[in-house]
């Protein structure tokens, strides 16, 4: 008689359960000698750490540095590699996907003037370089292809590797090679020592038509790889300027706040909450103090209970208000926090909410959770805007998904309603932006993505003629003088100023190419806000855009300050 | 092996200075003992055994480059893990969707139902989330006793048992879930 199989019609019990699980998952996890040997080779050829400084903070003091050296080695994982080892970065991928990215979101790349013909810079004289060595053997274990020789169509030195925005603008921004050092740019004439993604390893890559692997290499066996990139001569060498030459550069000034960035007009810093810039040292969910003009960044501990500590529910938005109160939204509450003191208040909305948004008795469970098809588990809609939340004087205002009224939340933590009109009731899957301002509330209208302009009691009082692009309709208060208009995200780069009566009064075009993606689109900054001087700064994801929404959310985002007019 | 054991503990001091003066031969010996476990565990919460690998490499390059703010060396260890299960965590947050654990394994029993047994109990172990996949991953591959799993993940014991628990139970749906499907 056959045994059963360890998990078939005869369940087992608990403590069997829990054998049978442990039994697999040795079984699984073990590795093989070969994996723990390169895993030693690995250790050996690591950088040295004299030469290597991992990451440059423009603004951010050394404290901070250090503070942050753990969310360092989170973020090497998040943004896709900016160590000094080898590491495979794909930024662009088939043809058709630019042409994809092109049509939603024109890339300032793009240039129809005919360019010359340039041949390619010679890589005859880099050949017994170290680094040129190091791009035909990277020490990449599990992506060992080494052994083969891959020919090479063209070489170049760059006096300083930030320089490949201008001569390889096909990769857009990397954080990874914003580094103060000459580095080596080898282009690769066919297939590269590159593990193929889609292929047995190890196999070697080899690129879409009309595209090369590229490998930048620093001193050291530590070069990084790039799929399919796009390479004109002229740029690489030099000799002609790329269209990227001259566009500010985004200045990465933290990593690790989660969701949101809110700009505090009052103390001139900016409030972020998520997971903090300890994060990954500390799973308690913080909210964050930036101030730009020092560069200081301080944070504090939110209350830890199962809601805050849960990894998959993050906190969403993040406003300051008029008292000097910090107000952050989380798929359970909403939080007022008092950075005088460091204390916090809190009011769970799926408590004192009467119905669902469909009239329903009150749900155990609130009513922006959303379904698992994305994520293969349940996740929150508190960070993509689905929930947004907007101070108010010292008051805070919340939009809800699936609820026909904003809820308005008094400095004693009194909850009213403020009804509005049924087409301006989100689902959760629609984009919610939210702000207050000039005793106006202004609201994403899902239906045509246009904002509605509300009184305070919710009534309609206009509609924008612009309309916020798919995706990003996020709002920004942006003070200009004594006037308090909206700034409307409508695209990757571009962005619209609405006043009260929803009039377009200006449109504003950051040419910052923005980082690719996996699928070789432009990464979107999926938060916006503005400071005195008018700069925007962006709340910018580092998890491919091709990643669903969860990823994005929870991987280590970076906090950029983009200055329009350098 | 309780000879090495002890000498490897005796030599922790000496391996951590060492290895902040950048000596690359002292950190080899200082994580080799952990590779084997670190590996499997990167795995097994990553999602793959390259995911892992991937984790690895960035949890050394850290430990390479924060081992100066190790303050105690006999923390080491318990720091290094920290390391791991943190790059491990990033690596399956952002990855999510890769699943690739290792079929090929001969456990326990060969036939065709065992074998789509296992394939349900990898699908419903790859549906649990990063911090359920850490408990058990510390649990069962890195064989942590209770009380190191409460410092390692900052809780009491008697919260690291509940944590086991409720990850256990959720696997436990979701294998049963995959049975029904």
């Amino acid at each position: 008689m056959k045994e059963p199989g360890p998990m078939s019609e005869n369940k087992p019990a608990a403590d069997q359960f829990d054998m049978l699980v442990g039994g697999w998952l040795k079984a699984t996890g073990a590795p093989d000698s070969d994996e723990l040997a390169a895993l030693e080779t690995f250790v050996r050829a690591l950088p040295d750490r004299r030469r290597a400084p991992r990451f440059r903070m423009p603004g951010v003091p050394r404290f901070a540095l250090a503070a942050g050296a753990v969310v360092l080695a989170s973020a090497v994982a998040a943004t896709g590699g900016f160590t000094l080892y080898s590491r495979i970065i794909a930024p662009a991928t088939s043809p058709s996907a630019h042409s994809s990215a092109s049509s939603s979101a024109p890339s300032p790349v793009v240039d129809a003037t005919p360019l010359p013909v340039v041949a390619p810079p010679d890589p005859a004289p880099f050949v017994n370089d170290e680094r040129y060595k190091a791009c035909q053997n990277p020490s990449l274990p599990q992506n060992d292809v080494s052994g083969g020789s891959f020919p090479v169509i063209a070489a170049v030195e760059l006096a300083d590797e930030r320089q490949y925005r201008q001569r390889l603008p096909d990769l857009g921004y990397v954080p990874s090679l914003e580094q103060p050092y000459q580095a080596l740019v080898v282009v690769y004439a066919g297939r590269s020592p590159v593990r193929d993604d889609a292929a047995p390893q190890p196999t070697s890559h080899q690129p879409d038509s009309g595209l090369y692997d590229v490998c930048i290499a620093l001193n050291g066996p530590s070069p990084q790889l790039f799929h399919n990139v796009s390479v004109y001569w002229g740029y690489l060498d030099g000799s002609v300027s790329s269209p990227t030459a001259g566009q500010p550069a985004p200045k990465v000034l933290a990593f690790g706040c989660a969701t949101d960035i809110a700009w505090d007009a009052a103390r001139r810093v900016f409030w972020c909450a998520g997971h903090g810039l300890n994060a990954t040292s500390n799973p308690t969910q913080m909210v964050v103090r930036y101030d730009p003009a020092s560069g200081a960044i301080r944070e504090w501990p939110l209350p830890v209970d199962d809601d805050l500590t849960s990894t998959q529910q993050t906190v969403g938005h993040v406003r300051a208000d008029s008292a000097g109160m910090v107000w952050i939204s989380h798929p359970e509450r909403v939080i007022r926090f008092d950075p005088g003191t460091g204390k916090s208040q809190s009011v769970r909305l799926s408590d004192v909410s009467p119905t669902n948004g469909d009239g329903s008795s009150p749900s155990p469970e609130p009513t922006y959770l959303i379904g698992n098809s994305v994520c293969d588990s349940p996740w929150f809609s508190s960070a993509l805007g689905f929930r947004a939340i907007a101070t108010d004087g010292d008051t805070a205002v919340v939009a809800r998904v699936d609820t026909p009224y904003l809820t308005r939340i008094g400095p004693d933590m009194a909850v009213t309603q403020i009804p509005i009109e049924s087409s301006l009731v989100a689902t959760a899957s629609d984009q919610q932006g939210l702000e207050v301002a000039g005793g106006l509330i202004y609201l994403t209208r899902p239906s045509d993505s246009r904002i509605a302009i509300l009184s305070p009691d919710g009534s309609v009082v206009a509609v924008s003629t612009a309309a916020s692009a798919e995706g990003h309709s996020r709002l920004d208060v942006r003070p200009r003088g004594s006037s308090s208009d909206v700034v409307v995200w409508t695209g990757n780069t571009n962005a619209t100023e609405i006043d009260g009566a929803g009039t377009t009064v200006d449109e504003i075009v950051v040419a910052v190419n923005f980082p690719r993606a996996d699928d070789g689109q432009q990464q979107p900054p999926y938060d916006i806000a503005s400071d005195w001087n008018g700069h925007y700064w962006y709340l910018m994801g580092t998890s491919p855009v091709n990643i669903p929404f969860c990823d994005a959310v929870l991987g280590m985002n970076l906090v950029v300050e983009i200055d329009p007019a350098p | 092996m309780l000879e090495r054991t002890i000498e490897y503990q005796s030599e922790l001091g000496s391996l951590v200075a060492a290895s902040r003066d950048g000596d690359r031969d002292a950190f080899c010996r200082l994580v080799r003992p952990h590779l084997s476990a670190a590996l499997a565990t990167a795995g097994v919460i990553a999602g793959s055994h390259a995911d892992g690998a991937d984790a690895m490499q960035n949890a050394l390059l850290a430990a390479w480059q924060d081992i100066g703010t190790l303050r105690e060396p006999d923390a080491f260890p318990a720091w290094f893990r920290r390391l791991v299960v943190r790059a491990a965590v990033d690596v399956a947050r952002r990855r999510r969707h890769v699943l690739e654990l290792n079929l090929a394994i001969e456990w326990p029993g060969t036939d065709l139902e065992d074998l789509l047994d296992r394939r349900r109990l990898r699908r419903a172990f790859n549906r649990l989330a990063p911090k359920d996949r850490v408990v058990l991953a510390l649990r069962h591959v890195w064989d942590l006793p209770g009380a190191e799993m409460a410092i390692q993940l900052g809780v009491p014991e008697g919260t690291v048992k509940s944590r086991v628990h409720a990850a256990l139970r959720r696997l436990r749906a979701a294998y049963e879930a995959e049975d029904r499907r």
